[in-house]
């Protein structure tokens, strides 16, 4: 049964349990990245404001906010977080969702 | 033929008393046929074509069909039916009910050609809806659904009096385009502000989405808040103020998503900022720009629905959607993972997927408009989708730890619902011009060319590297069980406690000036027959259109009173 389970289990994401093998993949998605940055060589730009003209741009930019919007968030987090039960029973934020309208189980939908 | 001869939306309300005698096995099937037929009949309807009748001295236009009425109307029926699909398991009629109902009244909406019919349906779909949060039927779920329905009632009585006061003022009723001027058109800006989760006014989303069962969420994402999006597309394209709004919108909740822990509030925040690029566009108002907001919206609908489907599997399965108790679920949900990651990469707006060739119709027109600053915040923004809703919420659910649960694949009507989904996001993405076809206005717009694609790759593809280096030093914001507070913390806590202290120091006043009563008791009475008594200069004639003003104002003070008091 259990070894039934864990064959269940098998499937096309399986590849992510072994660390070498995402390892890999990140390695070839930063060749793909490096590539894309220097692909600003390569084809008829439009840009629309002076900004936009630098080489690399959108490179850049994407991953300058993606650093800045995750960093930003912690700030903000230190000021806005409270518990779970902040509201207490007038939210459902700490309560269980209903069981019976999860199905955990077989399935006997009709 | 007979079908063209009842107006669609009619359909959907004629379910309603059939319901109650009919089991909930048949009404699921007619869940399904009715968007179905109300969809085909919407493609051969003609355009142009229209419906009024007259009550009570008012020419009501019931229907009023043309481009806009007609995209926004065929995405309503295609969610509708994807949602009942997606609820195909579920035996509880009054959620049975006010799906359709629901659907109904804001595809009815959208074929209002006058104030009062539009009027009569917002309402509706505030009313409908709200059972979608109380058929969770929890305590938490009862006040979230009463907190959600004051504020879409509040919003009909604001468009109530704004539309009295216009027709006073013009003696037109018809919903066309308004200048934002005088207070009437102010009025019913707000009340559309208020369905559309305008900065401030936007936290009935974030706080009611997550509190509705399983699938309600699914079918609330799509109607509401669209529906207030094509209110505003009707009324006031190109008013200037809708671009620094929409641009707001786009911002803020990208932070708050990026540390929220329920997965379904995180994409409550992400639909918000969804909205504020289809706001930036009305604001535009240029013919490419609507069209923008058009097809972003109906692209949206479709990968929100699925994002909140594959979440909404995942809460089915494991009993939660929190991110701190999830993680690691491919491997027993693969197929929802993959749904979930076609949804993450149609926000995301990678080529190829829909949320590409909709969103850069808006992007292309803010830059073509010279709006440089809005132009920024919108790339910006853009890499915000990806953070919450590209990144986040398949990472957690799906990937990231292993949480140790081996929940079963979601059922199938499920997939079969999500599969569907996915595929009209793939589809557009490939094709756009099937759904350009259907755009208001001509679509003179290529979004495969090589700048835009190379471009686009690479800022998504460098904020995942970010967000590759981040996880590497693990400084990611930790999953907790936690609240964040936003702006409802003045109405949910501030307000009610001052409140309480008002009405404590009241009585002790009260208390105070009792001995005084007696004495004085006689003269109020007289003053009060003077001012309302038979003859009193209050109890006067009074217009109709006035008594309805007062009514709005009196019952919109207490809803906000009976707000501050649950």
């Amino acid at each position: 049964m259990e070894e039934k389970e864990l064959n269940k289990s098998k499937n096309f994401f399986s590849w992510l349990e072994d660390p070498k093998k995402t390892q890999i993949l990140i390695l070839i998605f930063v060749i793909f990245c490096a590539g894309l940055f220097f692909a600003d060589f390569f084809y008829d730009r439009h840009p629309h404001f002076s900004a936009d003209k630098i080489f690399g741009f959108y490179a850049i930019y994407g991953f300058l906010m993606f650093t800045f919007i995750i960093f930003a968030s912690k700030v903000l987090r230190f000021f806005v977080i409270r518990s779970e039960n902040f509201y207490g029973e007038k939210a459902v934020d700490s309560e269980e969702h209903p069981k019976e309208q999860i199905n955990m189980g077989e399935d006997n939908v009709s | 033929m007979f079908l063209n001869s009842i107006p669609i939306f009619l359909l959907f309300f004629l379910m309603m008393p059939f319901s109650l005698i009919m089991p909930w096995k048949i009404i699921r099937v007619f869940l399904l046929a009715i968007p179905i037929v109300g969809f085909y009949q919407i493609l051969n309807m003609e355009l142009g074509s229209s419906y009024t009748i007259n009550f009570m001295g008012l020419n009501l236009e019931l229907v009023r069909f043309d481009k806009l009425t007609r995209i926004f109307s065929l995405i309503f029926c295609l969610a509708a039916f994807l949602g009942n699909l997606y609820a195909w398991h579920v035996k509880d009629k009054v959620q049975q009910v006010a799906s359709i109902v629901y659907s109904g009244a804001a595809i009815g909406a959208v074929f209002a050609g006058d104030l009062v019919t539009l009027f009569f349906f917002w309402e509706g779909t505030a009313v409908a809806s709200v059972f979608l949060i109380w058929a969770r039927r929890t305590e938490g779920s009862y006040y979230t659904g009463m907190r959600y329905l004051i504020i879409q009632i509040i919003s009909g009585l604001i468009l109530l009096m704004g539309t009295v006061l216009h027709y006073k003022e013009t003696g037109s009723i018809a919903f066309i385009q308004f200048e934002l001027q005088s207070f009437a058109s102010w009025l019913i800006f707000i009340s559309f502000g208020i369905k559309c989760a305008f900065p401030l006014l936007h936290n009935w989303l974030q706080d009611s989405y997550p509190a509705a069962t399983v699938t309600g969420t699914v079918i609330l994402s799509a109607f509401t808040t669209k529906l207030a999006v094509y209110a505003l597309a009707r009324s006031f394209p190109g008013t200037e103020i809708l671009i620094y709004i929409g641009a707001a919108m786009t911002l803020f909740p990208i932070f708050f998503a990026e540390i929220e822990n329920d997965l379904r509030r995180v994409l409550a925040y992400s639909l918000n900022n969804q909205l504020g690029f289809m706001v930036v566009g009305i604001g535009i108002g240029t013919e490419m720009a609507l069209n923008g907001t058009a097809s972003h919206a109906f692209a949206h609908i479709l990968y929100k629905a699925l994002l909140f489907m594959s979440v909404g599997a995942v809460l089915f399965r494991t009993g939660t959607s929190k991110a701190s108790e999830l993680g690691g679920l491919y491997r027993t949900m693969p197929l929802t993972a993959i749904f979930c990651l076609v949804g993450a990469a149609s926000i995301s707006a990678f080529p190829l997927f829909s949320g590409f060739v909709t969103k850069s119709l808006i992007m292309d027109q803010t830059a073509n408009q010279h709006y440089e600053f809005i132009w920024f915040v919108l790339v910006f923004a853009s890499a915000g989708v990806l953070s919450h809703s590209g990144i986040k919420v398949p990472f957690f659910a799906f990937f990231s730890h292993d949480s140790g649960l081996r929940p079963r694949e979601a059922p199938k009507h499920m997939l079969l619902a999500m599969g569907l989904t996915s595929a009209l996001c793939i589809i557009i993405g490939v094709a756009p011009v099937l759904l350009y076809d259907y755009l208001p206005y001509e679509v003179n717009y290529k979004p495969y060319t090589s700048y835009h694609v190379i471009n686009q790759l690479q800022l998504l593809c460098f904020a995942i590297l970010s967000f590759i280096l981040i996880k590497w030093f693990k400084m990611l914001p930790k999953e907790i069980r936690s609240i964040n507070l936003d702006s409802d913390i003045i109405y949910r806590k501030v307000l009610p406690i001052s409140l309480a202290y008002l009405i404590s120091g009241l009585k002790k006043i009260a208390s105070s000036i009792k001995e005084l009563r007696n004495s004085s008791g006689r003269i109020s009475i007289a003053i009060l027959q003077k001012l309302i008594g038979s003859d009193g200069s209050i109890s006067r004639i009074w217009s109709t259109g006035n008594m309805v003003l007062w009514i709005a104002i009196v019952l919109s003070l207490i809803l906000i009173l009976n707000y501050l008091t649950i």
